[in-house]
């Protein structure tokens, strides 16, 4: 149905999208899922052309959307979109949304436009609110409405632009059951999200992307349970990192502690974890002959597994501190033996590896 | 950190307030420095509002633990909150300090 | 409405305060001897007629006085009257006529100057100079001249007597450009026409030069531009000669010398004005009777309110047809704004900060002066041209500041969902954007029926003019201009309510169903 080849995209100097190839076929449901900036949007907006791509092609049903004699906004037509912020025409009537684009552009009648316009509302939920205006609708009710208003024009494919980031948490859900409905229903749909649960089992399709390309594609269970490449994984199990260089003994340790708790705090960690992660850090530090090398400090949280990794590579001649020999009393290892575990060490193209796992109990 | 020192007869008492690690624990060791230097006396350290404690703050304790124990007066640590207790613990600090 | 009548009404009664010193029937005109003075000439604060002679001579004659100029005699006047100048320094048949009807003012019985009265004619037009020089010699050689003065400038006020005189109606007209606001010279009888002093000797010159006459009846300080740039043969509107005005045109012989006098308040002359004492505590009645004496004079006499009438609907035209044209501009300039073609941008971008720059009242008479010089056009359409150019320059800023409000997600649903642009823009940007607009729209539409007041200076008889033609004849200086407050205000409340009305019908909340 639609075929995505080389499709690249760029704002300025700033490349989005590299390189993308892609099929959606009738009544697939794909999932776009990755981390914030890597071209997601951008991708489901050049497939209507509210961006114009850089290069590449778009075919849909064998039309190449891109030709200069195509005929856009009928293809547009055919192509739902709802978007984050949903965009309800704000001066209309709920169901005036509804009815705008069926009597304008597919020259319906008033009352077919109305009667088709009521039943949809009515499959959203929203029928009581048909003479309702925009504002006076909360964020889960307005997106019900748009989605509704994408169905009115009978769209052959819809595409979700992070349809639930702009909502709360508790109007997420009644989003989502519209458009699980319109998954069972066979509705081909292109789904931009962070709900991963919902992309999970919504979808038969899901495209991880990242640095501008659909790094690695798969069906949900290959995605989740079981990533390929080492992005996806770290994605998947939510994991963030930080990392600090320190090249002299006389490293400012109060900058580097407030850069630890600026990130503790940022993926909301517990006060525990946090003044052990600096404790740790601290007493590992002093372990290293900070005039012979060079260490870097990496903090890795998973999210999933609410785990806090401390990894630490340096430079120089192969050296463990955690090696009893290496330390000048015992007072410093029995604190890292005492709130850390799966201490690992190892070494590896001239560097050495020591991570472990910050303990909390 | 901030140290406050008040003498009570042969008793000097010092209360840390803040983080005691390898930058401050200079600090302290000057301040007991200054200590010894006027004397011999009971110590006792109030720990109620230190936040922090990482080795180099340790052994600044045992020297000091050393000098009084050798003078035959007594050292004290009281009031530490639940992580600076933890890391008496798992340094064996717990059995060779008299920790209130 | 019921607000609207009371508050008209308490109007009334304020201007009655102010304007009850109505007409007395043959009352003579006392002098002051200067010794009773109770101000210092050298150091007061002078009216004189702009451009004029007088400018000078009282700079001369009283060192220290700080002179103030004014557009009319009835701005001098009035600002006599309300104690912003002390002295005006007047022509005197003028000056007669203002403390005839204004009893609190009165006249020094020096004589400044007397002040030489001439013809202009263009610089280019010899021709016509000295045909009009002949004449004015012959004029005042058969005693013609004379008896006009004695007819028309009278000193006991017994009615003007106007000669009957038939001018051709054949021929090359000749366009006369006058001030009909300075009786007794020029001013308009109860049948609207150009007459007095001015206006006989105008329809003298015709008959003898064979070529029928035609006023053009600007304000004053627009006649020079006028006869410039070929809108007028001739001004004949008691225009003293200058040397300022040699420079830009020819003066014929002069045609009648004209004394120069001062008018004070009757209270800094020593001699209380003729108000009687007691009619300081005058009775409501008393007030009630000057009002109605007032609106009289001002309104019913000569059928005065008709001039109103007339002014009103020029004022309600021009306002109405330069906020259409000027909206339509508007739309089309703040689209070339948005343009993304640079070229149209920047020519939108110099419209716009070249009128917004430039007073109205220049653009008013560069149009109709330079534009149209050689084109005999109506001039109230170039007033509806000028303001709908001042007009669309304000307005297209407005509509491209409420397009930009327009959320940016209203634009890409309406695209995503297969709307061209320009169905886009029609049917989901400008309904939200007109709303936007209409609250701003309003205030600019008011400013504009007001701003339209000047167009007085290109001899479009508006709602000011009529006032201050009225003015000029019952030398009444407060009353015309209360009634013309009102009628502007009454004309921004019926625009207010009628954009109120298509905001409450743009509102989609309120057509629900």
């Amino acid at each position: 149905m639609i075929s995505v080849q080389n499709l690249s995209k760029k704002f300025g100097e700033l490349v989005v999208l590299k390189d993308i190839n892609a099929q959606i076929k009738q009544g697939e449901v794909i999932s776009i899922i990755g981390p914030s900036g890597t071209g997601k949007s951008t991708f489901l907006r050049c497939l209507n052309l509210l961006e114009v791509p850089s290069g590449g092609n778009i075919i849909i049903d064998g039309n190449d959307i891109l030709a200069k004699d195509a005929n856009v906004p009928k293809l547009r037509q055919k192509m739902g979109m709802v978007f984050q912020s949903f965009n309800l025409y704000a001066h209309l009537s709920v169901l005036d949304n509804l009815t705008l684009g069926p009597v304008k552009l597919l020259g319906k009648s008033k009352t077919e436009a109305e009667a088709k316009a009521a039943e949809l509302l009515k499959m959203v939920g929203l029928l009581d609110k048909r003479d309702s205006f925009p504002d006076e609708l909360s964020g889960g009710q307005k997106q019900r409405v748009a989605i509704a208003r994408c169905l009115a024009m009978e769209p052959e494919i819809i595409l979700f632009d992070e349809p639930t980031s702009a909502l709360d948490p508790t109007m997420v859900s009644e989003v989502l059951a519209v458009i699980r409905r319109l998954a069972k229903e066979g509705m081909t749909m292109a789904i931009v999200t962070h709900e991963m649960d919902f992309a999970r089992d919504v979808s038969n399709r899901v495209f991880y992307m990242d640095e501008g390309l659909i790094y690695e594609e798969g069906t949900p269970d290959q995605i989740f349970d079981n990533p390929q490449k080492e992005k996806t994984r770290a994605f998947i199990n939510r994991i963030r990192s930080f990392s600090f260089k320190i090249e002299s003994p006389d490293y400012d340790l109060y900058s580097m502690n407030a850069e630890i708790e600026a990130f503790c705090e940022k993926h909301v960690l517990p006060r525990k974890m946090r003044h052990n992660a600096l404790l740790l850090v601290e007493e590992l530090l002093a372990l290293y002959d900070l005039q012979q090398s060079q260490v870097e400090l990496t903090l890795a949280y998973s999210e999933k597994q609410d785990r806090l990794e401390l990894v630490l590579e340096s430079t120089g001649e192969a050296f463990n501190p955690l090696d009893s020999g290496n330390a000048p009393d015992e007072i410093g290892l029995n604190i890292i033996a005492g709130l850390s575990e799966n201490v690992e060490y190892y070494r590896l193209e001239e560097q050495n590896h020591l991570s472990l796992t910050i303990k909390i109990q | 950190m901030n140290i406050t020192k008040t003498v009570v007869d042969n008793t000097v008492t010092l209360t840390l307030v803040g983080r005691l690690d390898t930058v401050t624990s200079t600090m302290l060791s000057t301040e007991l420095d200054i200590v010894f230097a006027g004397g011999n006396p009971n110590l006792i350290f109030n720990l109620k509002e230190l936040d922090y404690i990482s080795s180099a703050g340790l052994r600044v304790f045992l020297t000091a633990q050393k000098k009084v124990k050798a003078s035959g007066n007594e050292m004290k640590i009281t009031g530490a909150n639940e992580s600076v207790k933890e890391i008496f613990e798992v340094t064996g600090f717990a059995g060779i300090m008299n920790i209130e | 409405m019921k607000r609207v009548l009371i508050l008209f009404l308490a109007i009334l009664m304020l201007l009655g305060t102010f304007s009850g010193l109505g007409l007395a029937a043959n009352q003579t005109v006392s002098v002051t001897p200067h010794e009773q003075l109770s101000i210092d000439l050298n150091k007061s604060i002078v009216g004189v007629m702009i451009g004029s002679t007088n400018e000078k001579l009282v700079r001369e004659q009283f060192k220290s006085a700080t002179v103030l100029c004014y557009d009319s005699t009835m701005d001098a006047v009035t600002a006599l009257k309300a104690g912003h100048v002390e002295v005006v320094v007047i022509g005197y048949p003028i000056a007669l006529n203002v403390v005839k009807n204004n009893r609190d003012l009165k006249l020094l019985p020096d004589v400044l100057q007397l002040d030489d009265t001439a013809i202009a004619v263009q610089k280019e037009n010899v021709q016509l100079l000295d045909q009009l020089n002949v004449i004015l010699n012959d004029l005042a050689a058969d005693g013609a001249l004379q008896d006009m003065q004695k007819r028309w400038l009278k000193e006991d006020f017994s009615p003007y007597e106007p000669a009957v005189l038939i001018p051709p109606q054949t021929g090359t007209p000749l366009r006369v450009a006058v001030d009909a606001t300075r009786e007794p010279f020029c001013f308009k009888d109860a049948g609207g026409k150009v007459t007095g002093f001015d206006g006989e000797l105008a329809q003298r010159i015709s008959i003898k030069l064979g070529r029928p006459v035609v006023f053009y009846d600007a304000k004053f300080a627009g006649l020079i531009p006028a006869l410039q740039s070929g809108k007028a043969d001739v001004i004949i509107s008691m225009m003293s000669v200058t040397q300022e005005r040699k420079k830009s045109v020819n003066f014929t012989v002069p045609y009648y010398p004209q004394k120069v006098v001062m008018m004070v308040r009757a209270q800094n002359t020593g001699v209380s004005g003729s108000n009687d004492p007691g009619s300081k505590a005058a009775s409501s009645s008393s007030l009630f009777k000057s009002v109605k004496d007032s609106f009289y004079n001002n309104m019913v006499l000569e059928n005065r309110y008709l001039l109103i009438i007339d002014g009103l609907k020029v004022t309600l035209i021009i306002t109405v047809l330069a906020c259409i044209l000027g909206t339509l501009l508007g739309a089309l300039v703040c689209f070339m704004r948005m343009s993304r073609r640079n070229l149209i941008k920047r020519f939108a971008q110099g419209y716009i900060a070249l009128l917004r720059g430039t007073p109205v009242l220049v653009l008013l008479m560069f149009i109709f002066y330079v534009v149209f010089a050689a084109v005999n056009v109506n001039p109230v359409l170039v007033a509806i041209i000028a303001f709908a150019m001042n007009f669309a320059a304000y307005v297209s800023e407005m509509f491209r500041a409420a397009i930009l409000s327009v959320d940016k997600g209203q634009t890409e649903a309406g695209i995503a969902g297969g709307f061209t642009g320009f169905q886009t823009f029609v049917h989901i940007v400008l309904p939200q954007a007109v709303k936007q607009v209409l609250p701003v729209y309003k205030g600019e539409l008011i400013s504009l029926a007001k701003m339209t007041s000047i167009v007085g200076y290109i001899a479009v008889q508006d709602l000011t003019k009529a006032s201050d033609i009225i003015r000029s004849r019952t030398f009444d200086a407060f009353f015309p201009l209360f009634m013309i407050a009102v009628l502007y205000f009454l004309i921004s409340w019926l625009l207010l309510l009628m954009l109120e009305g298509l905001e409450r019908k743009t509102d989609p909340k309120r057509n629900r169903k």
